[in-house]
């Protein structure tokens, strides 16, 4: 937009000249009084400068051509650096307006790609990496680090076991290193140690079978002589695809004796996703409940032979007191023994059923081609954002510098005008 | 009047180039006569006649019929080229310490034809400002009505022929005088 100047509305009477001049120059009658106005207006006609007939007939032969002369006629350049040249030259001699397009064209490019690049992540369409499984899988055979609730076990372990576990065979795994607290004491063989067991089984299932699932569980313990010790089953939508659509957590207590063909079975009910078996060696605890019981049954012994040879009544009163300590010392070490025992017979099992909506076997539908779209369109937005982030205020710095530069060239075509 | 170069096409290619045959036609004479008697020089006025010719064939299609006349936009495309070719003069002049090129005497000469009163309106002329004698060239030489005009050089057209008619009382007084 060029600047205009503020000019007056022409009066009546210049716009009447102007109209007569513009009649003398067509050659129409002028009012009377304006004779002398037409007269200047067939004198300035007459001041035009004509066309040299020579200059006339090239610029026509160039028009005819359509102007194709110039870069028709020139020689084309040989070696490289004459093609460098030239080109050099067409664009210094292109209008900057000329190369804006193809630079912002290349520069959008270059923004697009880069971002592509930058998202290259996202775009791989490479499969999420799965978090690595501590737990040790029944299928994998890998070694991994048991799970903290298989070293829970404090009561067990007496701060000194050390757990091993083969891989998906934990059911038969083996202590290496028993540390036994006495000592001088001969050490146990390895035949007569007490290992307490524990097992941790996943199984994922589909969300209208978790019920079965559940019961199979229940049915599992049943036939094998076990018992629960706390379950729970939560159930949600078997429609949503995906999603986590219900769980179920037991807490079992199986036969050491059993506990093979019990977790044969379980694994028999679903897909197993993890389990991980843990063996701990509880001898120590068995002896020492063992020595407690054998010191207390010859103190107490001791003190009823003792006992038998009292005289006094205050005498047989202190020696039933000491027998009555003794004895209640003895009842807890028997206790002792027993729960030991009941470690080593009754293996605990914890068993956590998921559902997780229909496994992937692979195939590739419709629904997973409008997951993709959705992916491929949520990176292609981000894509944009971003290159838009970048080209928006790139575009705005361009525009507001061409239009600072036209307006520069404006006001400079327009001084020269003032100084000529 | 840069703004009528980005406009978008109107009309196919071929029509364009026939427009444009028309228009080269029409406007040959006044064109190369409106520069020449903008720039006086004769020979720089055939260049930037032919550069603005050239300019607008290769622009023909971008030519908007909405923002003035084809006549108007082939003058607009003329004065920046006669404006640009002044620039360059006049950074030529600057580095050699040299007079630009009036070329007046190039000019037809014939004074031992034309009167008194003729010679007073060539000396009048000669005496005008570049904006002043670029109206005349527009309004006398090529011909263009007031309404191109204002187009051409970016002012009203009310602006425009206040503009003239002021340059045309000026060149009136200055024959009245000698008369």
């Amino acid at each position: 937009m060029r600047l205009r100047e503020r000019e007056p509305e022409p009066s009546a009477e210049v716009e009447r000249e102007l109209r007569a001049l513009d009649r003398a120059i067509a050659g129409e009658p002028v009012p009377a009084d304006l004779t002398g106005l037409a007269e200047l207006a067939r004198e300035l006609r007459d001041e035009r400068p004509d066309v040299d007939a020579e200059f006339a007939a090239m610029l026509d032969d160039r028009v005819a051509s359509g102007f194709e002369a110039d870069t028709a006629g020139e020689e084309a350049p040989r070696t490289g650096s004459e093609r460098l040249s030239r080109l050099l030259d067409r664009l210094r001699a292109m209008p900057p307006r000329r190369l804006l397009a193809p630079a912002g064209t290349a520069v959008t490019l270059l923004v697009v790609v880069s971002v592509v690049i930058s998202q290259g992540d996202e775009l791989g369409g490479d499969e999420p990496v799965e978090p690595v499984q501590t737990q040790q899988g029944t299928e994998s055979g890998g070694e991994s680090a048991p799970p903290p609730s298989a070293l829970e076990d404090s009561p067990d372990t007496d701060g000194r076991a050390t757990q091993v576990e083969p891989g998906g065979r934990g059911s038969e795994a083996y202590l290496v290193a028993p540390e036994v607290a006495d000592a001088g004491a001969a050490p146990t063989p390895v035949s007569d140690r007490k290992l307490a067991q524990r097992v941790d089984m996943t199984l994922s299932t589909e969300p209208a079978e978790l019920r079965d699932v559940a019961d199979g569980v229940l049915g599992v313990v049943d036939r094998h002589g076990g018992f629960v010790v706390n379950s729970s089953v939560s159930t949600g939508d078997p429609g949503s695809r995906g999603a986590d659509t219900g769980r179920a957590s037991f807490q079992l207590k199986l036969p050491a004796r059993e506990l093979q063909a019990a977790l044969g079975e379980l694994s028999d009910l679903a897909h197993v996703s993890a389990r991980t078996d843990g063996t701990v060696d509880i001898t120590n605890r068995f002896n020492s409940a063992r020595s407690r019981i054998d010191n207390a049954t010859e103190e107490r012994d001791r003190l009823l032979r003792k006992l038998e040879n009292a005289v006094t009544f205050n005498e047989r009163r202190a020696i039933r007191r000491q027998i009555a300590v003794v004895e209640d010392e003895l009842e807890a070490a028997q206790d002792a023994l027993a729960d030991a025992q009941q470690r080593v017979k009754l293996v605990p099992v914890a068993v956590t059923v998921t559902a997780e909506g229909e496994p992937d076997d692979g195939s590739w539908g419709i629904g997973d081609a409008i997951d993709d779209a959705g992916n491929v369109l949520t990176v292609a937005a981000g894509v944009a954002l971003v290159s838009a982030a970048v080209l928006v205020p790139l575009a705005l710095v361009v525009a507001l510098l061409a239009l600072g530069w036209r307006a520069t060239l404006r006001q400079r075509r327009e001084r020269a005008l003032d100084a000529a | 009047v840069e703004q009528v170069l980005a406009a978008p096409a109107q009309v196919a290619p071929s029509d364009s180039e026939a427009a444009f045959e028309a228009l080269y036609r029409d406007s040959r004479d006044d064109l190369f006569a409106y520069v020449a008697g903008l720039l006086r020089d004769r020979h720089a006025a055939e260049d930037v006649t032919a550069l603005a010719f050239e300019r607008a064939y290769r622009r023909r299609s971008r030519f908007d019929s909405d923002r003035g006349s084809r006549r108007a936009w082939l003058f607009a495309i003329a004065r920046n080229a006669a404006l640009d070719e002044l620039r360059r003069r006049r950074r030529q002049a600057e580095l050699s310490r040299e007079p630009a090129d009036e070329a007046t005497s190039e000019m037809p000469e014939d004074a031992a034809e034309v009167g008194a009163r003729r010679a007073a309106l060539r000396e009048a002329m000669s005496a005008l400002s570049a904006r002043e004698r670029e109206l005349i060239a527009l309004k006398f030489f090529a011909g263009l009505s007031n309404a191109e005009i204002a187009s051409v050089i970016g002012v009203s057209e009310s602006n425009a022929g206040t503009r003239l008619h002021r340059v045309v009382t000026k060149l009136r007084e200055a024959c009245d005088e000698v008369a």
